[in-house]
């Protein structure tokens, strides 16, 4: 148990770590959104290549916008982030098959899919931020599906499935402490 | 549930405390607090061996099968 304390306490820091970087490495992402345009790492911008190879004109509300636009979807993966650190939390307390827990898995997977059900629009969205200052009929919005955009939606079911199993434990747990 | 502990009726009749009880059958005092109350969800066998040579009685004794009004309708 005291093993399992001392993991949960780690991954409760690095989940809590996450949750706290992911914005700021948005922001500066966005901020710096020129070295990665020209180095071609639009992927950290979260835009096909065809939108990124067609920026005219970047400027500070571009940047903003974009910015925002990425915000859509990872709101939802800080919330998986948040939801994991209390799961990890929990662990450390020493509470491993309560109510409390299996609630928090099952909300890490759903956050785990909406963030990939936000994805398209948040791209789409970054992309047209992107574009907003070229000239007309210039204007882009992209829309794109890869396997890590399936592999989240697979894991987000792996959890909602792993939480229901945990349920199960929850009830095997409470049933065994009333067993006399 | 519709089966009732009668622990009480049979620890009156020995003259035993719950908490006598409890160290004599190697249960915490609050376990047997539950069994008392009708909480538990299930008792083992070798529980209620025990309870059955210190009170020097019969499961009978202390378990009663009372079937609900609601479900003989």
């Amino acid at each position: 148990m005291d093993k399992i304390q001392r993991m949960s306490r780690r991954f409760r820091w690095f989940f809590m770590f996450v949750f706290v970087a992911m914005p700021v490495f948005c922001a500066l992402v966005w901020a710096n959104a020129e070295v990665f345009l020209e180095a071609e790492m639009s992927d950290f911008l979260g835009v096909e290549m065809m939108a990124a190879e067609n920026v005219k004109n970047l400027t500070v509300w571009g940047k903003v916008l974009g910015f925002l636009s990425c915000m859509v979807s990872i709101v939802f993966a800080m919330a998986a982030m948040r939801y994991l650190a209390a799961l990890f939390g929990e662990f450390e307390r020493g509470e491993l098959f309560t109510d409390v827990t299996v609630g928090l898995v099952s909300r890490t997977g759903w956050m785990f899919i909406f963030c990939e059900i936000a994805n398209p629009f948040s791209q789409a969205l970054a992309s047209l931020s992107l574009t907003m200052n070229n000239p007309p009929g210039e204007h882009m919005v992209t829309l794109g599906l890869s396997d890590a955009d399936i592999a989240g939606v697979v894991l987000g079911l792996g959890l909602i499935f792993a939480a229901k199993v945990l349920d199960e434990a929850r009830v095997l747990k409470e049933n065994d402490a009333l067993t006399i | 549930m519709a089966i009732v502990v009668n622990l009480d009726v049979m620890l009156a009749r020995r003259k035993m405390s719950s908490k006598e009880l409890a160290g004599w059958v190697g249960i915490t005092p609050q376990n047997l607090s539950v069994l008392k109350a009708g909480r538990a969800k299930a008792v083992r066998f070798s529980t209620l061996d025990t309870i059955c040579r210190v009170l020097d009685c019969q499961p009978g004794d202390i378990l009663e099968y009372r079937p609900d009004e609601d479900a003989e309708q």
